[in-house]
């Protein structure tokens, strides 16, 4: 895959693109004048509208306004009281978090080739949780809806609990991990021979829409990806196809961006 | 979180949603019309707003729906259209003449692509939150982003023109 789509370059243009993802860009605009030309004249343009905006000062705020801020921050406020998850939950991800902190950063320090730090995290719970037979998941397989739910609620994004019965691998169940990276929504699936195969998902902050990249880290496989707004690591003790076959399988309803109209060098 | 940092955070948010108003509107007063009215749809709404969620995305939605109507019944764009009024021109005096141009290149292009591009690259919306804010899928807004950054940087090329002229003392 050497094309650049739109969006990408877009990304590209507004500075959101992963270092790794951005040499790429950079390394097709090399070889293609028109495209590249272009693409700093956007970035120019860009710097010059931000530095026309930030010149638009609306001076401050009337009464008025301030007063309607003060009183939308306590209807917020209130709405949010009323929802706040349980307490319980709240404190077993606490406790959780020094126990995937420290198999993480065990499994960096080992680690050859550095990771990204989600995906060691992600190797860490896999390494904990997925061989446990009692209690691997906090929430069974069965209540998907909720734990789709208590996931995006906690998440602060829509999580999705992708379903891989075409395949013939069975949802054990999810649990709610704390980590350096934040909330973590951690699933247990296993297939008919009992092999257990866990899938990580993270918001993430950057540009996303990476295709899915696997690695070996201690005997397991560990593919990751990201889309929009999640990034996802699929961990199990297999093949570097089958877990891109799995991996392809759970992010191809997530990734619809267009493809590019960027003239090929 | 409780209610003093709320206060912070939505103070942040409308500065930005302020700034966003004037440069949609082109009229201080209209921009804080547009704000307080953003506000008290806001307030009137707030049971509806899901906590985690992005709030700033969900106030600049409310704004996004409430000028959109306002275009519509009073077509204000058109009316704006010839020069820029008030707000626009009198901030524009202190700029470089570049960031000038910009300013009225983007004035050229339809509402949709302008919007897009100022909350991208002004407000550092995430193109997801900016999406949702324009009720669009994510492709069609990057689409839209594209053809508007396209689209803006034909009119600078435009614009660049004249000048290159006078600075050689003769039309090529």
């Amino acid at each position: 895959m050497n094309a650049v789509n739109e969006a990408e370059l877009q990304a590209y243009v507004d500075g959101r693109l992963s270092p790794k993802e951005a040499a790429r860009v950079e390394a097709l605009l090399a070889v293609d004048d028109d495209a590249r030309a272009e693409v700093s004249g956007q970035m120019a343009d860009r710097t010059l509208l931000r530095e026309a905006a930030s010149a638009m000062d609306p001076g401050p705020a009337p009464a008025e306004t301030d007063a309607l801020v003060t009183e939308l921050a306590r209807r917020l406020v209130h709405r949010r009281a009323a929802r706040r998850p349980a307490v319980l939950a709240r404190a077993a991800a606490v406790l959780l978090v020094m126990g995937a902190g420290w198999m993480a950063h065990l499994a960096y320090e080992q680690a050859s080739d550095p990771l990204p730090s989600f995906v060691t995290e992600a190797a860490g719970a896999h390494e904990v949780f997925a061989e446990l037979k009692d209690h691997a998941v906090e929430m069974e397989g069965g209540r998907r809806a909720e734990m789709a739910a208590w996931f995006s609620d906690r998440l602060g994004e829509p999580v999705p609990v992708p379903t891989l019965d075409a395949i013939g691998i069975d949802l054990v169940g999810g649990r709610l991990l704390g980590t350096r990276e934040g909330p973590l929504a951690h699933l247990v699936y296993e297939d008919r021979t009992g092999h257990r195969m866990t899938l990580s998902i993270w918001p993430h902050s950057y540009e996303g829409n990476t295709a899915p990249v696997v690695v070996e880290h201690h005997g397991v496989k560990l593919g990751y990806w990201s889309d929009q707004s999640l990034s996802y690591v699929l961990a199990a003790r297999t093949t570097d196809l089958q877990i891109q076959s799995i991996a392809a399988e759970i992010a191809a309803p997530w990734r619809r961006i267009e493809k590019a109209s960027l003239p090929q060098p | 979180m409780d209610e003093r940092s709320t206060v912070d955070l939505l103070h942040d948010h409308t500065a930005s949603l302020r700034r966003f108003a004037l440069v949609l509107t082109r009229n201080r007063d209209e921009a804080e019309d547009l704000v307080q009215e953003t506000l008290m749809r806001a307030i009137a709404a707030a049971d509806g707003w899901e906590p985690g969620t992005d709030l700033r995305a969900w106030l600049f939605k409310i704004m996004h729906n409430l000028h959109l109507s306002a275009l519509r019944k009073r077509q204000v764009r058109e009316a704006a259209r010839p020069g820029l009024p008030n707000a626009v021109a009198e901030a524009s005096q202190a700029l470089r003449v570049e960031a000038r141009q910009a300013l009225e290149a983007l004035e050229t292009l339809p509402e949709a692509q302008r919007q897009a591009i100022l909350m991208v690259a002004v407000e550092d919306m995430r193109y997801a939150d900016a999406a949702r804010v324009m009720g669009v899928p994510l492709g069609t807004f990057m689409s839209r982003l594209a053809r508007g950054r396209e689209a803006l940087r034909r009119v600078m090329e435009g614009a660049r023109l004249p000048r290159l002229r006078l600075v050689g003392g003769r039309a090529p």
